[in-house]
């Protein structure tokens, strides 16, 4: 019995020390963006360059968007002969060939890519684009993403500076209404992009190219391997290469693309459970050679082991809860009346678990998103439902070869933009595409 | 009326923090902090008297008061016994309890799909507790115990919610005097919870014996008092929004 009470003391201790970092990191990252006086926006460097730029948009099965994101491209004010849209249809069984098809007839710069064989997966789709793209830039979206009309203008700014070597930009979702979970959704993404990102970037750490509403030098991904089509986040894979042979990742604030967050949960688990495990593969991958990269500075180090790492987190939690629950159910431990023993378990309570709010609460204030921040309590929901989805997705990784649960897949995120209430929900999606293909040949809303 | 400026886009706002602002918000931490240590027992006092009104109030009979040590300096304080169900052991009656428990948990679990890994948490709680209650039977809490625990529990919340404050409503909200109230709303608001709280906890001891009470205190003990500073936090941002650089409704 003393055994186990020493052992789930130590548990809990290595918990509550693990999970302190993080949240010091965490509110570090909020007070520093919240108070921040001149944040990096790279907006001063829009128009300097206009490289020619390859958009890559991989989709598979995607009929209910796969309209909308290319009419959006299509729509963007860049020099038309600077620019080509490569739509990879990846072995689509739906009517999403048909619509890219329909696209590269009617515009020019939109090529069509049909995929019918090889390995599946983005990362795949993205190695046989990028094969065949032009540009000196390779831009990423996917397929539920609404690009406005100067995204591709923002989006290669930072390339200005040679030593930027991918770009992020910030998702927004557009759904936010439609359901809790998407509320809730919005919320996060804010904190993740407005916050998070814009922090790391300012602090001169390790934003993170996300794999999509982003880019990167072509040259660049040549020279570092191209995409990793083994890995379920190739983004994060390749985020992390980039930064090991010495280029910078930059982020633009600014360059903000409507995105479609995920209304069911399920959908969301599967979304999660696919970064936990690729974000972990990552971690195992590269951490030896993260810790020895020389191109790096302390706090990169240190600040990139965390973003490896924090999908490990949420185990560790449980382990500490399991402990708690142990030690609630041992007399000795509640004998133990030390102060200062019990301020460290209270105070990581409180301060620990506040420090992602903060963030949250801090992203709302700058977005000034005054409806969503009411759904902030219920964010706890969403963080125990996160924990439970990353604990199976980790227990998979790591014990799945013992339960022969096989391989881990790419799973496609289900769409939802078929209802009414937003400017892309107004029909039926094969005749919305028909309506937006029948517009004027030449950009939509503007003429050039 | 005529704006004053024109807002900043949304990528390029800021509250910076000026050090006036810091020094206030680390002064009023440090003087809610040691208020609320010197007062300390006199405040675990008025809780617990809380609590016994809404026991009596209620009609949850308590027994004769005992005195318990909290921390050094800190207590003692008087506490009073709820008396259990007189059949508490018996399995037939904790295994309807844990039944019925069990499947409006199950219901949740069904019902709910974002808060289901929250009701699994509940679930293992609820199983480890019935674990516990059928084959250790001298694992015996009694309401003074769980008192004890619990007061132990707030008093450190109650010491520490002013840096949490101080950092989450002063710091950071774009006015420093609505941060100042809220600060001062939620440690009297917490307190008053607390002793809420407490009495539930003490009437389903007294109603339902001791199976219910792991998840009580997981539930309704700091988890929930991060909840109430949530709840504030998100009301305190709601109001600053308002008047903040046009703050949309959506």
């Amino acid at each position: 019995m003393t055994f186990l009470i020493v052992a789930c003391k130590v548990c809990l201790g290595f918990t509550i020390t693990v999970l302190t970092v993080y949240a010091v990191r965490h509110y570090l990252f909020a007070l520093y963006r919240i108070s921040l006086r001149n944040s990096q926006d790279m907006m001063e460097l829009v128009g300097f360059t206009t490289p020619s730029v390859s958009v890559l948009v991989p989709m598979r099965n995607e009929e209910k968007v796969a309209a909308h994101v290319l009419q959006a491209l299509v729509d963007c004010d860049y020099d038309w002969n600077k620019l080509e849209v490569l739509a990879i249809d990846d072995r689509s069984a739906d009517r999403t060939g048909e619509i890219i098809d329909q696209f590269a007839a009617k515009y020019p710069i939109v090529r069509a890519i049909h995929r019918s064989k090889g390995a599946g997966g983005k990362g795949a789709a993205l190695r046989t684009a990028s094969a065949q793209a032009s540009g000196e830039i390779l831009l990423l979206f996917d397929a539920d993403y609404v690009p406005g009309r100067s995204m591709i203008k923002f989006l290669v700014a930072p390339f200005c500076d040679p030593e930027v070597g991918a770009v992020m930009g910030r998702v927004v979702p557009d759904n936010g209404g439609a359901t809790l979970l998407a509320g809730l959704l919005e919320l996060e993404r804010s904190a993740g992009y407005q916050v998070g990102q814009q922090a790391r970037f300012n602090l001169n750490l390790t934003p993170q190219f996300g794999g999509t509403v982003g880019g990167v030098r072509a040259s660049v991904l040549k020279a570092v391997g191209g995409w990793n089509a083994e890995s379920l986040t190739e983004d994060t894979d390749l985020t992390f290469r980039l930064l090991l042979q010495g280029w910078k990742v930059a982020y633009v604030n600014r360059a903000e693309c409507y995105e479609e967050a995920p209304e069911k949960w399920q959908v969301r688990s599967r979304q999660i459970r696919r970064w936990a495990i690729g974000h972990t593969e990552c971690f195992h991958d590269l951490w030896k050679a993260w810790i020895k990269g020389k191109f790096l500075s302390t706090a990169e180090r240190i600040d990139g082991l965390f973003v490896l790492a924090c999908y490990l987190t949420a185990p560790i939690l449980v382990l500490g809860w399991l402990a708690s629950l142990v030690l609630f159910f041992t007399p000795q431990a509640h004998r133990t009346a030390v102060f200062l023993v019990a301020l460290p378990f209270v105070g990581y309570q409180l301060f620990g678990n506040q420090a992602t709010f903060l963030e949250l609460g801090s992203a709302a204030l700058l977005d000034c998103n005054r409806r969503r921040i009411r759904l902030l309590p219920l964010s706890l929901l969403n963080f125990f439902a996160s924990t439970g989805a990353i604990c199976q997705a980790l227990f998979n990784f790591y014990f799945g070869g013992i339960f022969r649960s096989g391989p881990h897949h790419w799973h496609k995120t289900v769409r939802y933009r078929d209802a009414n209430g937003s400017v892309y929900r107004n029909g039926e999606n094969g005749e919305f595409a028909s309506k937006l293909l029948a517009r004027s040949p030449n950009g939509v809303y503007f003429s050039r | 009326m005529r704006r004053e400026f024109i807002y900043p886009h949304r990528s390029v706002r800021s509250f910076p923090m000026s050090p006036g602002r810091v020094c206030f918000a680390v002064g009023m931490a440090l003087v809610c902090s040691v208020t609320v240590f010197y007062f300390g027992t006199r405040l675990l006092d008025a809780h617990n008297r809380v609590s016994w009104f809404i026991l009596k109030y209620t009609g949850v009979p308590t027994a004769e008061e005992r005195t318990i040590e909290i921390f050094p300096r800190l207590g003692p304080v008087d506490v009073r016994d709820v008396p259990l169900p007189a059949d508490r052991a018996s399995p037939v009656r904790n295994g309807i309890l844990f039944a019925v428990a069990l499947s409006a948990l199950i219901f949740c679990h069904r019902r709910f799909p974002l808060g289901r890994n929250f009701v699994i948490f509940l679930m293992i709680l609820l199983c480890a507790s019935g674990v516990v209650v059928l084959f250790v039977p001298s694992f015996d809490f009694n309401a003074v115990v769980y008192s004890q625990i619990w007061l132990r529990g707030e008093i450190l919340v109650w010491l520490l919610l002013p840096w949490v404050s101080a950092l989450l409503f002063v710091l950071t909200l774009p006015s420093m005097a609505s941060g100042f109230l809220w600060s001062l709303l939620i440690e009297c608001y917490v307190v008053f919870w607390s002793a809420l709280r407490l009495a539930f906890c003490l009437g389903i001891l007294h109603y339902t014996g001791i199976l219910f009470l792991p998840l009580l205190w997981f539930v309704l003990g700091i988890l929930f008092d991060l909840v109430i500073v949530l709840f504030f936090y998100s009301l305190a941002l709601e109001q600053s929004i308002k008047g903040t650089m046009g703050g949309r409704r959506s």
